[in-house]
């Protein structure tokens, strides 16, 4: 009985999750004359106009490599910084750190609405101002206490006696670093990593406000500037979103198993 | 291979005083054990000297050259965990040659070198397993080998068999004790396991609240303990510590005392010591049966109430129940004597 419940609720939770995306789908598949109605719940005849329209008519190409340079500039940049912020945090015991990680957690709390206006002239006179360099740093900056908060929390789960052993078999702290931590921190890099792309590939309030060509425009403002001044294209819009889902749903199911996997079994008593 | 000095080291995290104004010599070749109870911060000792925690104040020595200020990967120690420590993305052979890759070796001869080690410890089947495929004996024999595979000034060991079970311990205990003899490598040893401690040191020294109670060979530390801390921290089971005055009629006793007031005094006899018979002796000490305790060779008895309770061995062939009298026969040269205050031995 418990078990059906178990199996009932997950597939309420799984319907939830899954219906808006479903019905992007299906929508994009549906032909122009079916966009409005309800029924035919299905589409009638499937078509790929939609898909066709966007790619033919629309600098989408430019779009989808635009969110991808910004989105994984980004990730790179916080990773680089939130592992070694970490680590530094974890193993090292800076003065401080408390107050660091404290700060880091209410910072990561600061609506971005906030920041937009002041990022906004800051960038423009870096001269910056619609280019990809200003999401990439955008994002980089706002990912960051998210990823040094959780690289610091995969960094304290490695055996302290792991670093200790690194320093007396020869390292010095960055040799241990790069030989021993990093390697131990895979799955840590690959959750954090992923949280800051999605996070990055689905912003939209910076993309908008810090872009103003197709040169930089990512994919979410691109979608959102699809309606014209007549008519909303509905099938465009849907296609559109599910193209730009496609990446990151593929980014999950890749690294699912290594988030999971446990790489420390076996360095210390187990 | 080196002599390790602490000069007036002192180091304390919140209230756990780890060192304090510590100064004592580890020389050449030695094999040196550091004994205390659990939770008072003597892997912090070890992590001194590696170089990976700084003392709060006082300088450290390897080799007679000051290395207060050296980070560890310039100090040529090894160290073996508790943990085993061993990286868990390396299998054994990269493990082995770890040490050595990061001190230039090439690819080649540091393999070489591993498979030597591999082979005096009976890992040669091993090499290409990860360490959680090891069992935790074959592990700390990986983290022994990490240890051995260059041959480093120091050796320093973490409670390294408090993780295996009882029969693991004995063998990798007499494995260590082998390395030692054969290489005379200084090592620095620490344990809460007193017969660790008498079985493999050269030299002992009891830690308690950061300070050394007694440093000694084994043979002086169970044979004459410097105070009563040490006297009932070493030894299994330990040593019974009595007020005299709870046995000051006991002659034998009254004569050991020697006019001393025996209020003021604490009398320590080992229960091996104490030879527990039926029917009365001479100078005997009687007291009532509580508990009778085989233990395999021997047989203990635990007698008498509060302030005078002993346990001694069960004479052999003699059979005693709770609620009969124990009669305890003892050597007078046996009996330790302490200073009910201060605790401090008294001859």
């Amino acid at each position: 009985m418990r078990r059906l419940g178990a199996w009932i609720g997950l597939a309420a939770v799984v319907l939830w999750s899954l219906a808006p995306f479903a019905w992007q789908v299906l929508t994009s598949l549906k032909p122009y004359a079916e966009l409005e109605t309800l029924p035919p719940l299905l589409p009638g005849a499937p078509t790929l106009a939609h898909y066709h329209a966007i790619l033919a008519g629309q600098p989408f190409g430019q779009l989808m490599l635009n969110s991808l340079v910004a989105a994984s500039g980004a990730t790179l940049l916080a990773l680089l910084f939130g592992s070694l912020a970490g680590f530094a945090l974890a193993k090292l015991r800076p003065p401080g750190r408390a107050a660091t990680l404290a700060a880091a957690v209410t910072l990561s709390m600061l609506p971005p609405i906030a920041t937009v206006s002041p990022l906004f002239l800051l960038t423009n006179a870096a001269g910056l101002h619609d280019t990809l360099a200003a999401l990439v740093l955008v994002y980089a900056g706002f990912a960051l206490p998210l990823a040094v908060w959780l690289m610091t929390q995969f960094f304290r789960g490695v055996p302290d006696e792991l670093y200790v052993a690194a320093r007396v078999d020869g390292c010095s702290a960055a040799g241990a670093f790069v030989r021993v931590m990093l390697p131990l921190a895979v799955p840590g890099l690959v959750a954090t990593g992923l949280l800051v792309f999605v996070f990055a590939w689905n912003e939209f309030l910076y993309a908008l406000s810090l872009t103003a060509s197709t040169a930089s425009r990512t994919v979410p403002v691109g979608i959102a500037l699809f309606p014209g001044i007549h008519e909303v294209p509905w099938g465009e819009i849907a296609a559109g979103s599910v193209v730009a889902t496609a990446p990151v749903v593929l980014l999950a199911i890749v690294f699912q198993r290594r988030v999971l996997e446990g790489l420390t079994a076996g360095a210390v008593k187990g | 291979m080196a002599a390790i000095a602490f000069d007036r080291v002192s180091k304390r995290f919140g209230a756990t005083v780890v060192a304090d104004e510590l100064t004592l010599e580890v020389v050449d070749g030695e094999f040196f054990v550091f004994l205390g109870p659990s939770g008072s911060g003597k892997s912090t000792l070890l992590h001194m000297i590696a170089g990976v925690e700084p003392p709060s104040a006082g300088r450290i020595r390897i080799g007679g050259a000051d290395v207060t200020d050296v980070p560890p990967q310039k100090r040529d120690v090894a160290m073996v965990f508790q943990s085993y420590a061993l990286y868990p993305h390396l299998d054994v052979a990269e493990n082995l040659a770890f040490p050595l890759r990061n001190r230039g070796v090439s690819r080649g001869a540091a393999r070489a070198e591993a498979e030597r080690v591999a082979a005096v410890l009976g890992l040669a089947g091993l090499l290409d397993k990860k360490p959680r495929q090891l069992s935790g004996g074959q592990r700390q024999r990986v983290a022994l080998g990490r240890a051995l595979v260059r041959r480093p000034a120091a050796f320093l060991m973490d409670e390294p068999l408090s993780n295996l079970d009882a029969a693991l311990r004995i063998e990798i205990r007499e494995e260590i004790k082998r390395v030692h003899q054969a290489h005379r490598v200084t090592t620095v040893y620490v344990t809460h396991d007193q017969e660790e401690a008498l079985a493999l040191a050269d030299r002992v020294a009891v830690l308690r609240d950061g300070r050394v109670q007694q440093c000694a060979a084994p043979a002086a530390i169970y044979g004459r303990p410097a105070d009563a801390f040490v006297a009932r921290f070493v030894g299994t089971p330990p040593m019974n510590l009595v007020s005299a005055a709870a046995l000051a009629q006991n002659p034998a006793l009254r004569a050991r005392l020697a006019g001393r007031d025996p209020a003021g005094v604490t009398v320590g006899l080992r229960p091996h010591a104490l030879e527990a018979h039926p029917v009365p002796r001479p100078d005997a000490i009687a007291l009532e049966v509580a508990l009778v305790e085989p233990a395999g060779a021997d047989t203990w008895v635990v007698a008498g109430t509060g302030e005078a309770r002993l346990k001694g061995r069960l004479a052999s062939g003699a059979s005693l129940a709770p609620g009969a009298m124990a009669h305890f026969a003892f050597a007078v040269d046996a009996v330790h004597l302490f200073d009910a205050a201060s605790g401090r031995r008294l001859d």
